[in-house]
């Protein structure tokens, strides 16, 4: 199964605000601050933080396991799944542990994809956590 | 190895602590191994059979048997919190 999550190509208005003010916030940090070198790299930064809502997430739920962009995680490392409003969260452990969200792996998806992932993941034999 | 070391941790109830410093740790895994070789004379001199500790260098220079050590600390763990109803 392959899934692509990109909130901006789904959200346009939203996406079209996030470049106002962005764009908004490199002009008055240029008015503070009339030096490149400050300015870009901080643009730069905010930008690079935003990445995950412009540029697409691919999801491939394989039969041996579970590639997001490069990173490819065996389907033996998880046991449960909890889901959310957001999407679905992936952990090795069926009680909750204070390690999880270290090796846990959280998929945002839309809702349509989640529900799918979800039967998925239930036919995989992995247990849902509340 | 990698089984009789997931069971000590799990055994200890050591098991987040080790899965935090073993994935802190993985990008330095090799240079952990190599600091165990420079040592490996002095272990064979101090220790009766230096195997575990030819071992230990095997796995600390592969990090796909790191990974595999942090699965097995999480599979015997996860069984340990749901035995225990945590």
């Amino acid at each position: 199964m392959e899934l692509c999550y990109h909130p901006a190509a789904r959200r346009p208005g939203l996406a079209l605000l996030v470049c106002f003010g962005l764009g908004l916030l490199g002009s008055a940090a240029w008015q503070l601050l009339p030096e490149p070198l400050v300015t870009l790299p901080l643009l730069a930064f905010l930008a690079y933080s935003l990445m995950p809502f412009f540029v697409p997430t691919r999801y491939r739920l394989g039969p041996t396991g579970l590639e997001v962009g490069a990173r490819r995680y065996a389907w033996e490392r998880f046991r449960a799944f909890v889901v959310d409003k957001n999407g679905v969260f992936l952990t090795p452990y069926r009680q909750s542990a204070p390690t999880e969200r270290l090796r846990g792996v959280f998929l945002p998806l839309h809702r349509e994809d989640r529900l799918q992932v979800v039967e998925w993941l239930r036919e995989r034999g992995l247990e849902e956590r509340a | 190895m990698i089984d009789r070391l997931a069971e000590l941790v799990v055994r200890r109830e050591l098991a987040p602590l080790a899965i935090f410093c073993l994935e802190a740790g993985k990008p330095f895994s090799r240079v952990g191994s190599q600091a165990l070789i420079f040592l490996l004379p002095l272990a064979r001199t101090v220790l009766r059979s230096a195997s575990d500790y030819e071992e230990l260098i095997e796995l600390l220079d592969d990090r796909e048997q790191l990974e595999r050590l942090i699965c097995r600390i999480e599979a015997l763990e996860d069984e340990r919190l749901t035995r225990s109803g945590m």
